[in-house]
């Protein structure tokens, strides 16, 4: 296949990887297309071989995390923003948990997120999260395993508030 | 089936799953992640990226062409 293609088959990963990390729909086709445009200009260092989604990865947490330290302000805005967008946006599709859920892995921290959606959704193994972050697999690991226990813990209490006067909640289950 | 894990099965990405399959709560957590994620990743892909590669391709060609 070439370049071009194993490019594109890469685009969809990479963009619901981009939106957990930014939370933004629209930036995350910004993050895609900066990533995409500096694996093209860098071509020469990826090994063929390899595997080249994790080398995507790498190059879009990168994009990301450069333009953080850029623009810190503005992305703690962002961040905001997409707090405040998951809260306001339960799904239509009658799946009541997934809303909960979207504003409970909003509330992990930033490397807790990450490193649970590139394990536990996005199919990396430990190693290959490790490299992608820059850091040790165990790292890796105690960040995912205090994700799950922390997700275990907010949904535990948003479960047991589902009993409570929300008129959303209430209509769903009445 | 006993739920011990056991860092030996290096190389088998499914087995090393940190995923207690037995814990419904931690069911429920994967399920939902990968639900989420899957809403991105069975989207159209944009066509303004498509367009790039093909403009970046295009550039790589025309370079190539003019350098030899």
């Amino acid at each position: 296949m070439e370049t071009r293609q194993q490019l594109i088959a890469q685009i969809p990963n990479l963009r619901a990887f981009a939106v957990s990390l930014c939370g933004n729909p629209e930036r995350a086709d910004d993050l895609v297309q900066e990533a995409l445009m500096k694996a093209w200009a860098n071509l020469d260092s990826f090994q063929p071989g390899t595997n080249m989604r994790a080398w995507l990865f790498t190059i879009l947490r990168n994009v990301y995390y450069s333009e953080y330290r850029r623009k810190k302000r503005e992305v703690e805005d962002a961040d905001g923003q997409m707090a405040a967008m998951l809260s306001t946006h339960p799904e239509q599709d009658g799946h009541l948990d997934l809303a909960d859920f979207k504003q409970a892995l909003a509330q992990l921290a930033a490397d807790q997120r990450e490193a649970l959606i590139l394990v536990g959704a996005s199919g990396f193994s430990y190693e290959e999260a490790a490299e992608i972050c820059g850091c040790a697999v165990g790292t890796v690991k105690s960040r995912v395993n205090r994700a799950r226990n922390r997700l275990a813990e907010i949904l535990s209490v948003s479960t047991a508030s589902e009993f409570g006067p929300d008129p959303y909640t209430r209509s769903i289950i009445t | 089936m006993t739920g011990q894990k056991t860092d030996m099965n290096n190389g088998n990405h499914d087995a090393e799953r940190n995923e207690d399959v037995d814990d419904p709560m931690q069911r429920m957590i994967g399920e939902q992640l990968k639900h989420l994620y899957n809403e991105v990743l069975t989207e159209p892909i944009p066509p303004r990226l498509v367009h790039l590669l093909e403009q970046l391709d295009q550039v790589t060609a025309d370079k190539s062409s003019k350098g030899s």
